[in-house]
């Protein structure tokens, strides 16, 4: 389903972030990618969702190679993508309910599947009752939680999180990895960035290690 | 997805836009309009004032100012000579009658009565038998050589003036209104690219959610095209309720001064000339 061929990435001014990373991740499989800070895990996940161009080498998503795909046809292979970042990235100036909403309203649904569908999406994550609230009014856990809401509302093949309880204490963190059991149990691909070995222990999950830029075996 | 729904959600989304600064969009709008609705009014003002003066312009008639001192026999030595070498009709103008005529349509009733003396001269209305106003010009010259004649105008004279007053007002405002829509779509690039910035995380996250360009691109257009149309709109207003105002005053100013011209020859108001 996600396939890397010799991907390497060198970002203006030199920095080499990653070196002929060759991976392959199948259908339905939950696969962690830790690894220090700075081992070109965030680069990793930029690659596959397409957000970042490699320098050289090439993602294969579902045999399509998205290199080769026009500027306009990558938001459509985006849209197969659940993204969660460790900043959130939410905005504040809308509602809990319109945050969840944007990805569904970019892909043209109607109204009502569109209340449908956040309400459910809401309901997963727990945050049903606070739709109508902004997210600045939310706590880190919640904040990212919603940010889990919006990347699944669109019920896509692939979640991709990037260190989704970086800021987040123990207690909330377990809840976060739970979460995303369940969307594995139900067929979507996961893959999660982390350097916190406490999140991948006891799960029984693979795990990919980078370091410094290239797959540590 | 249909093609309707994602305009209208577009369409949604720029209205939002609109209202989530409406003192300051509404100023915009405003500033645009203003800009706009004063080339637009000079130039509506040029072309109004161009059809009420083409009709007197077209008019050929010579007048002819005695000097004031001229008395009624030096009218007749005049007279005797302009008919030597024109063969159209002359009327005479008393200046007594000139005097009541212009104090009347002036409305300063007691100007007779304030001046110690008539200024205004005796005047000898030219008219040739043929439409052209050729005889006229060649005549004209000649007149002025005459003894006891202090001035020969033509009668259409001060419309062809102001008209060419008019073509230069107009030649202004369309300079004037091509400078304006530069300066307008700088300022509306200006309105967008701040729209854009303010939105700066909007786009991200829709860029990352899966928008295409065109998605993100286009509540941006309609924003730009509602912007517009509004300050056209204001425009619109603007000029409809100066002429609504300023008709009376430009038709009123038109009219005195063609009454400057006209009182010393219209002796009898029922003539069609003597509006």
């Amino acid at each position: 389903m996600i396939e890397t061929q010799n991907l390497s990435k060198r970002y203006p001014g030199g920095h080499q972030a990653l070196k002929n990373v060759s991976l392959s991740i199948s259908e339905g499989e939950m696969v962690f990618l830790t690894g220090h800070s700075g081992a070109g895990k965030s680069t990793l996940m930029k690659l596959i969702g397409g957000i970042e161009k490699a320098t050289s080498g090439h993602v294969v998503i579902n045999g399509a190679k998205i290199s080769n795909l026009s500027p306009n046809a990558l938001p459509y292979l985006r849209r197969n993508f659940g993204f969660v970042f460790q900043d959130h990235k939410l905005l504040m100036d809308r509602t809990v309910f319109d945050n969840v909403a944007l990805p569904l309203l970019i892909s043209g649904f109607s109204r009502s599947e569109i209340t449908k569908r956040v309400r459910a999406a809401l309901d997963k994550v727990g945050l049903l009752e606070k739709e109508r609230v902004h997210p600045i009014t939310l706590s880190g856990g919640e904040q990212q939680r919603l940010c889990i809401a919006r990347a699944v509302v669109n019920k896509p093949a692939i979640l991709l999180a990037d260190e989704p309880t970086g800021n987040l204490d123990p207690g909330y963190a377990a809840d976060i990895v739970a979460m995303f059991r369940a969307f594995n149990r139900v067929g979507v691909t996961v893959v999660i960035a982390t350097h916190d070995p406490a999140m991948i222990e006891g799960l029984g999950a693979r795990t990919i290690t980078l370091s410094h830029g290239e797959i540590e075996l | 997805m249909s093609w309707l729904h994602l305009r209208t959600i577009a369409f949604y989304s720029s209205v939002k836009r609109l209202l989530l600064h409406p003192i300051a969009n509404l100023l915009h709008i405003m500033v645009i309009g203003i800009a706009l609705s004063i080339p637009m009014g000079l130039y509506m003002l040029a072309d109004g004032a161009d059809r009420l003066t083409r009709k007197t312009s077209e008019s050929n008639q010579l007048n002819v100012f005695l000097e004031v001192s001229a008395s009624k026999q030096a009218v007749d030595e005049v007279t005797a000579k302009i008919r030597t070498i024109f063969d159209g009709q002359i009327e005479f103008v008393d200046r007594d009658a000139g005097l009541t005529r212009m104090s009347q349509r002036l409305g300063l009733e007691n100007l007779t009565n304030n001046l110690d003396e008539n200024p205004l001269p005796h005047l000898l209305v030219l008219t040739p038998k043929g439409s052209s106003s050729d005889e006229l010009h060649r005549v004209a010259s000649s007149i002025k050589d005459i003894e006891s004649v202090s001035e020969v105008r033509f009668d259409a004279e001060w419309a062809r003036q102001l008209e060419s007053v008019i073509h230069l007002a107009r030649a202004c405002a369309l300079i004037l209104l091509s400078f304006v829509i530069f300066g307008l779509a700088a300022t509306i690039f200006t309105t967008i690219r701040l729209q854009i910035s303010l939105a700066k995380d909007e786009i991200e996250v829709a860029r990352l959610v899966g928008a295409t360009r065109r998605f993100i691109r286009r509540p941006f257009l309609y924003f730009a095209f509602i912007q517009g149309f509004l300050s056209g709109l204001f425009a619109v207003v603007l000029i409809l309720i100066s002429l609504k105002f300023g008709i009376p005053y430009a038709k009123s100013a038109l009219e005195i001064t063609r009454d400057r011209h006209h009182s010393t020859k219209c002796p009898d108001p029922s003539q069609p000339d003597c509006r």
